[in-house]
């Protein structure tokens, strides 16, 4: 369970986000709404660890009955996705998903990331480049790498925003299923009314900073 | 040119690592004060630095020293170097940091593994210019030389007023050569590793 209370954001003394309290149950996604500039991804941000030295984030964040507000982001066990794959440019796909891979005997490593490359259609990619790959086969690569860190919880940020139409509903899909199928709370954020999960719950961002349920 | 490679890599190395530094530690808000420093660095007449440095080293007692020297030659190219990856470094996108987080790597992990690799044609490039600007260090050096010291520029200079053209050419050789090599090692390293028909 991620469980946020009174969290707030401030931008050079300016009220980005009021005060509100907010927790995500195990396999629960919820969708955060707001207009570009209203904070959202920063919330993300605050969130995760890596909020960026302009913003002041205040509230309790916490993680499994974990208080993480003092914990660096790197110890806080939450996964990310953007918009982009931000797969390494540097490194091939299979290197990319080792990257995230726990310490372990090489060889079960390698089977982690074979399994996962199976698991998403994209057996057989090891050694290319990510820029020689889909869209589509990126942002697959990039799920699979943040899933082969054992996230406890994901943060995703308008993560199908840049995929294709007809290629979007079938990312999604896999998206929430591999997700959910790990039981991990997610905090969504998007422009897109398509992208929000049947049933979840939505938070409306509105332009005086409030979260509003919808 | 032994002294001219020494003072130049042990400048170059220098002005790289305090860059970094600067830029890993710094929030962006401060670096302007050091643009403006590096600028001036960039934009004042030689003989003007020279002077007033080669004033400072006699009120410390160490001109004539290699460390004099050394600080003739680091303050130029920590000012290149800086401009050089100011723009770079700046605009490189939080996100790998935020989701490197995510995969639960730790600072130095992130900065060996992702920021430096993807970094590292700028890397090169600032340490090729900052390299070749050592090399052609003269009045500032020759200053706080003192005499004492000679590199490939201050000989060079020396040379001209005598008449020994072939002397002459080759020391203008080895003053293009050095650099050339600082250029093309930093091409050569800088490369991506996939071949452009990938792209």
């Amino acid at each position: 369970m991620l469980e946020l209370s009174n969290i707030a954001l401030v931008l050079k003394g300016q009220t980005l986000i009021q005060p509100f309290s907010l927790s995500v149950k195990g396999g629960e996604i919820v969708t955060l709404m707001g207009a570009s500039g209203s904070g959202k991804s920063s919330l993300l941000s605050f969130v995760g660890g890596d909020l960026a030295a302009a913003f002041k984030g205040s509230g309790a964040i916490s993680l499994g009955g974990r208080l993480l507000n003092d914990v660096p982001a790197e110890n806080r066990s939450i996964g990310r996705l953007f918009q982009d794959d931000l797969l390494f440019p540097h490194m091939t796909v299979s290197e990319n998903l080792l990257f995230a891979i726990p310490k372990a005997p090489q060889v079960q490593r390698l089977q982690q990331m074979s399994e996962a490359l199976r698991h998403a259609e994209l057996s057989g990619m090891e050694d290319r480049a990510p820029h020689t790959l889909s869209g589509g086969q990126r942002s697959r690569v990039s799920l699979m790498r943040a899933l082969l860190a054992k996230p406890a919880a994901m943060l995703l940020d308008e993560p199908f925003s840049k995929l294709d139409q007809d290629l979007r509903s079938h990312i999604r899909h896999f998206t929430f299923d591999e997700i959910r199928s790990r039981g991990i709370p997610v905090l969504l954020v998007t422009h897109d009314q398509a992208d929000v999960p049947e049933g979840g719950l939505v938070l409306q961002i509105t332009a005086t900073g409030e979260v509003k349920r919808v | 040119m032994l002294a001219t490679l020494s003072y130049g890599l042990a400048a170059t190395i220098v002005a790289l690592a305090a860059c970094v530094a600067w830029f890993e530690s710094q929030l962006e808000s401060s670096d302007r004060l050091m643009l403006v420093a590096a600028g001036l660095v960039l934009c004042l007449p030689s003989l003007l630095i020279g002077l007033g440095q080669y004033r400072l080293f006699l009120r410390l007692g160490i001109t004539g020293t290699s460390l004099a020297v050394f600080l003739a030659h680091v303050l130029p190219v920590m000012a290149y170097v800086f401009v050089m990856l100011h723009g770079p470094y700046r605009s490189f996108d939080n996100r790998w940091r935020e989701v490197s987080s995510g995969l639960m790597v730790s600072r130095s992990r992130f900065l060996f593994s992702v920021k430096w690799p993807m970094l590292k044609a700028n890397l090169w490039a600032a340490a090729a210019v900052g390299f070749a600007v050592a090399v052609a260090q003269f009045v500032p050096v020759q200053l706080a030389a003192a005499g004492r010291h000679a590199t490939l520029a201050t000989e060079a200079v020396t040379l001209t007023s005598g008449g020994n053209r072939a002397l002459i050419a080759t020391y203008a050789l080895a003053l293009t050569l050095l650099p050339l090599s600082g250029f093309g090692l930093a091409a050569l390293m800088g490369k991506s590793r996939w071949k452009l028909r990938d792209a």
